[in-house]
């Protein structure tokens, strides 16, 4: 239980040094985007591909902050801090997640919103063709992983 | 693969809650195992049966495996 709570505190200070990061990476890139918007308005689908970026640059804050917060209420309850030890040691859930493939989905999810982020400076067919497969690799997991549970 | 799971924890008056506790997994997994949807590993059947003093044997049912065999 010492171990996980280390563990936990460790992942803990990672995320909240990447809220660190991407907070200043925000606020840097959300002054870029109202200039840019300012200076040369372009098309709407110029704007579609800022507005995404934007999107996932919140998502991730988002992300990052609730695990922060979710990390810091089970170091100071024992009883929090076991049940997040038991679902993530359950064999159950290793065992639906092995079956599912989980870290080659993530892996595949990764590489592809990178390119799809990428894309979007070059090309918007290619932006737009990227991300129709990101939404499918997500929705496929989710579907993956619903029948699964129901499976097990 | 058939057990008696639900059986002693009714009759021990046991939660499937409290099972899953002192086994270390999910009330999700105790169900599933209840519901014979997903087969225990040998760690957890030997936790399972430990806990209820039993010997693996007396419950799960491993005739299933015999058979097969």
């Amino acid at each position: 239980m010492e171990n996980y709570r280390v563990k936990i505190r460790k992942r803990r200070n990672a995320f909240i040094g990447a809220s660190i990061l991407l907070g200043g990476l925000m606020v840097f890139w959300i002054i870029r985007v109202i200039n840019n918007i300012r200076n040369n308005p372009g098309t709407i689908y110029e704007g579609f591909v800022e507005g995404f970026r934007t999107g996932i640059f919140f998502a991730l804050m988002g992300g990052c902050i609730i695990n922060v917060v979710r990390y810091s209420k089970a170091l100071k309850n024992d009883k929090k801090l076991r049940v997040m030890l038991t679902k993530e040691k359950d064999e159950r859930n290793i065992f639906i997640s092995s079956k599912m493939g989980e870290i080659g989905f993530n892996v595949v999810l990764i590489a592809v919103a990178v390119a799809t982020l990428v894309a979007g400076s070059f090309d918007f067919i290619i932006f737009s063709t990227l991300l129709g497969v990101l939404f499918f690799i997500v929705f496929t997991k989710l579907i993956l992983g619903i029948y699964l549970e129901k499976k097990y | 693969m058939k057990s008696k799971i639900k059986m002693l924890r009714k009759s021990n008056k046991i939660s499937q809650e409290e099972l899953a506790s002192a086994v270390g997994v999910t009330r999700q997994t105790i169900t599933s195992i209840e519901c014979e949807k997903y087969t225990a590993s040998l760690v957890l059947a030997y936790k399972i049966a430990k806990y209820f003093s039993l010997s693996i044997e007396e419950v799960f049912d491993l005739e299933e495996i015999d058979e097969e065999m």
